[in-house]
Order: C-alpha cells, then structure tokens, then sequence
C-alpha cells in the first residue's frame, strides 16, 4: 500500500553542511509516525523539507499521491496537511474557541459578499464553525478554556491549543514540530492523551521529537535519524532494541 | 506574548461568558467614559453645546472621519495602515464631478463612478502590497496617497467644481427629522461592519491575519485575499465618505480630505484599537471618532483657535494611548 506521505532521497545542503542525506520513509495513513535523532540530526530541516517550507537539493516529497513542491502555504493546509511549530503561532488576542474556529472556518465555504451581506448562509457557516469548534475542544478536554484569551493561557495549554487548532482543519496529515519542547511532565502526559486521541480520530500525525519516552509510548513506527541520514527505521520495540541506535543514541545499557 | 509559567488561566474569575463580555465592555468603556466626561464638561462650560441642533450638527460634522476611520480600523486590525484615504476621497469626488456636472451624466451613475473610483483605487493598494510584495502599506498606501492627489489636482487643473445634482447631495445634505442622513449611514456602516468583523469567518481572518500573520496563513487562510479586501473596503469606504463631504459643501475640490487619514487614524487609536493589528471594535472607532468631533466643536464653541484644536487633540491622543498602555500594563502584573 502506498502511504499517504512519501519521501524519497531526499537530500539538503547549508553551504558544506549536508543536513539531509538521501533520506527515504513512508508514512502509511492511520499511524502515528515519529521522527527522532539528536540535535542537530536534521529532524527540523526534514520537517520542514516536507511541510514545504524549503526546498529540497534533490529527491521528491509526495503527498497524497502528488508532489506539493512550490504550492502556497493557505493550499498545502488546505489540501490535508496542517503543521504545527516548535515556537507558538497563536493568535494571542482572540479567545481560545475563536483561535479553533479560525482552523474550522477553513473548511466551511462561506465568501466574504456572504458575509456582507447573505445574512442566512453566513449565519449558518459560523454557527457550524462554533458548533465544531466547541466539539473540538471538549474532545481534547480543553472546554473549560473555551473563553480565555489564548495568549494569557500557561505556555503548556497554548502548545495544546496549537495542535487542536491544526487539527481543526481536518488534516489527513497532521505534522508536528517537537511538541513536547518546555512542556512539564503533567503537561507531557496530557499531550500524549491528545496526540492519541487525534490518531484515534483516524488523522495519520508526523512527529518530530526530541523527547525519546514520549516517542516510544505513543510512537507506532519511528525512523532515528543521525547526522542527516536514516539510522533506523521500525516500531518502538525494533528501535529500542536496535544496536546501532543504542550504540549511538540510546546509550548502552550499563549490565 | 510571554507564556505565563502558572496556570494563570485555569480558575477565571466568574462563568467564562461573564468575563468575555466584561473584557469587551472594559475595553471601549475608557474612551466611552471620555467621551461622557467631554460632553459633562462642555455642558458646564458652553450654554450652547448640549442643544439638539449643535449635537445632529456634531453627528453630521463627524461622518465623514467616522467612515474613513471604518477602512482604516479594518487596515489597522490587519497590522497595516491606510495613509491614501484622504487623497482616495479627493480623486473619487473629482472624477464624480467631472462625469456629473462637466459632462452632465445621470447622477447616479456619478454616484457609481466615485464609489467605482475609490474601491479602484483601494484594491490596487491590496494589489500593490500582496502580489509586489512591497514590504508594508505604509509605503504602498504612500505612494498612492500621492498618486491620487495629483490625479485629483490634474482633472480640472486645480479647479473645484461646484453646481451638483440633488441626488448626488442627497447623502450629505438631507435630515431625516433632527437627524442627518450622513449619520444615519454611519450608523448603518458601522452596524454591518460589527455583525462581518464579530460574527463570520471573513471577521475572524481579520484580527487573525493581524494577531499573528504566519500562524493565519498556517491555518489555512489565503491571507492575500483577506487583505486585498480589507484594503478595498477602505477605499470604497473613503468614496462613501467623500459623497457625504460633496452634499455638505456643495462642491468637490481637489485638496479635499487632506490630512484627514491622520484623523481617522486618530479615532481608532483613542477607539481603543491596537497599531500592531488584531486588536480593536467598530464602537471604540466610533466612539473615538465622536470624542474628536465634540473636541473640536467644543473647542469651536469655546473660541478656541484652530492651530490650539490641533495641539489638545495631539496631547488627548497621547494621553488616550498612555491610558491604554497602563490598563494593559496593570492587568499583565497581576
């Protein structure tokens, strides 16, 4: 079966810095697939690579059956690939629900002469973003801060309001960047429950992480990368016991 | 924005709609309160101020700034800015002129030509800052600040042109009872706009193109077509403005409207809305629109000399920011 993200040879340069090197994966739809390494591995430039955010040197990205090379960023979200950022893009002033509605919005087809003026369709398009939204954020058990102004949420929160909002888009592909970067341990936990109720609504996510425990209890197949190329490739139980990635990553077991 | 390290919003104060609703009230309620304040002192001051006549007369004095400073909040919500809405208003209100009195076309279609001219003339501002790329309307709005008043003094050669239809007045001139119909619109503008920037997607792309421009794009919003509306708005929106000018003066010039892009400015920002976009309400805007009116009429009624207006409406910008700055400052440090 075809996945639904191919990557294939894919290969980046910084001037004499090879950050990728002839990388090649396939993400299967339904799975939760995590990218790990240490700094400076390349996971970023990777993900960046298939967001569509650089362009590669050489080798070819297919998303879906077809190459998103050189498209808008409105249209590769649109198209099924919603992608979320090390550092916070919120929108600080708007409330939590307006912050999901905006991710729903996307997806209900109202023009802006319906929105001056066909007073019908406009209403019924917001009530279905607001509608969805709510749905939204009591899936994820974020209701309670539906009202708050994301930008005054704690810093965790903010990073959970993040993921929903991509998720709002309905993306086939969900694509995210070290989500657990300066979350606490509670705050780990309850990102685990949200990235697993994500996949439990059938959204196929990519996760780029530094955090190698919360890879190996969510993860359903890992590739390790080291310095730009593929180390290893397989599900948490292959990877943790995988020689060259305890040689190189994990650490040996002290006996 | 700082993450706050607790969590801070976890246990709100009151039931979460409650509290979103007074947000919003506290927010256009300082420059609300100004504004009562102002008309409380002027009352004291002047016998003449809190008379029917003199308060439809403000109405009627403050439309035109009031619709131009609707295009320019919905710019400023976006982060960006409309400096051309002045010399917008003169070039719609020349070409109007020329198609209307010189060529003595039917005064509707004069209508249509100066609110054509000015949508025109806005969407090329979007055009200009979407698809060249120039890197703020700052400058693409400069340059056609300068373009269109030019323009404006080239049709005629400088020369107003006077002598309008009844129809084409009808806007700036009629009364409906004691109130003006200038205001009337006015009021219906700032209506329409409140229900699209509070209640529909085309809104919320708004305040979020101008909360954070790459988390919208990320979200899937074509952030270029948002803004090439927003900027079109403002320009059919300074038309408006210049059809209700043209019935109050019976006549279009070419120096009309200048400066006054620094006016509308002025009432979004004293209306409570943010220069860094994604912050800001159609009522503030109105409200800070009114509160510069009743200054200068005020001001007027109290012999005040025009280039001493100039310098207290400077200070009570200055002085609405400052207030502005330490609400946000005091509820940040709590």
């Amino acid at each position: 079966m075809p996945g639904l993200l191919e990557v294939r040879r894919l290969t980046k340069r910084f001037g004499g810095v090879q950050a990728v090197v002839d990388v090649s994966f396939s993400v299967p739809p339904g799975i939760l697939y995590a990218v790990i390494g240490p700094n400076g591995a390349g996971k970023t430039t990777l993900f960046n690579l298939v967001s569509g955010y650089l362009a590669a040197d050489s080798g070819e990205v297919r998303f879906n059956g077809q190459s998103i090379r050189g498209w808008p960023a409105h249209r590769i979200a649109r198209a099924g690939l919603a992608r979320t950022f090390q550092n916070l893009e919120l929108f600080p002033g708007m409330t939590v629900l307006e912050n999901v509605m905006v991710g729903c919005d996307a997806r209900v087809r109202c023009g802006w002469l319906d929105a001056l003026f066909g007073t019908g369709r406009r209403r019924a398009a917001n009530a279905t973003s607001r509608e969805e939204a709510r749905r939204l954020l009591a899936l994820f058990s974020l209701d309670g801060v539906a009202d708050i102004p994301a930008g005054s949420l704690a810093y965790g929160m903010q990073r959970m309001v993040e993921i929903v909002r991509a998720f709002a888009l309905r993306p086939k592909l969900l694509l995210l960047d070290e989500p657990a970067a300066g979350l606490n341990p509670a705050e780990r936990q309850q990102l685990a429950a949200v990235l697993r109720q994500a996949r439990a609504q059938g959204v196929t996510v990519l996760l780029v992480e530094h955090d190698v425990d919360l890879v190996m209890t969510v993860a359903d197949r890992i590739l390790v990368l080291d310095q730009g190329r593929v180390l290893a490739e397989g599900t948490p139980e292959e990877i943790q016991t995988h020689p060259a990635v305890v040689a190189a990553y994990l650490g040996e077991e002290v006996s | 924005m700082s993450p706050v390290p607790t969590n801070a919003a976890v246990a709100p104060d009151g039931p979460p709609r409650a509290r979103r609703l007074s947000e919003e009230v506290r927010h256009g309620l300082g420059a609300l309160l100004g504004l009562l304040l102002l008309c409380l002192v002027l009352t004291f001051l002047s016998d003449k101020f809190f008379t029917l006549d003199n308060l439809m007369n403000i109405a009627r004095q403050s439309s035109v700034n009031s619709l131009l400073a609707l295009g320019m909040l919905l710019t400023i919500l976006t982060a960006g800015i409309d400096l051309s809405v002045g010399s917008v208003l003169a070039l719609s209100i020349m070409t109007m002129g020329v198609v209307v009195v010189q060529w003595q076309w039917n005064p509707f279609v004069g209508i249509a030509v100066c609110l054509g001219v000015g949508t025109f003339l806005g969407w090329l501002n979007g055009l200009m800052l979407t698809k060249l790329r120039l890197p703020h309307p700052f400058i693409s709005t400069l340059g056609t600040m300068n373009i269109a008043r030019g323009l404006a003094l080239i049709v005629t050669g400088a020369a107003p042109i006077a002598g309008f239809p009844e129809a084409v007045q009808y806007v700036g001139r009629a009364f409906a009872g004691p109130v003006p119909v200038s205001f009337l619109l006015v009021v219906a503008m700032y209506g329409l706009f409140h229900v699209v920037l509070t209640r529909t997607a085309t809104g919320r792309y708004i305040y979020a193109i101008g909360s954070n421009r790459e988390a919208a794009r990320l979200a899937g919003i074509p952030v270029d077509r948002v803004l090439i509306l927003v900027y079109t708005l403002s320009g059919l929106l300074a038309a408006l403005a210049g059809l209700v000018l043209v019935g109050r003066v019976n006549s279009a010039y070419p120096l009309a409207g200048l400066g006054y892009e620094l006016d509308a400015i002025a009432a979004v920002i004293i209306g409570g809305a943010s220069f860094f976009g994604g912050v800001g309400t159609v009522w503030g805007t109105l409200i800070g629109a009114l509160i510069i009116a009743v200054l200068r009429n005020g001001l007027n009624l109290l012999d005040v000399a025009a280039d001493l207006q100039t310098v207290v409406i400077g200070a009570v910008i200055i002085v609405a920011v400052y207030l502005d700055v330490l609400r946000q400052r005091s509820r940040k440090g709590a």
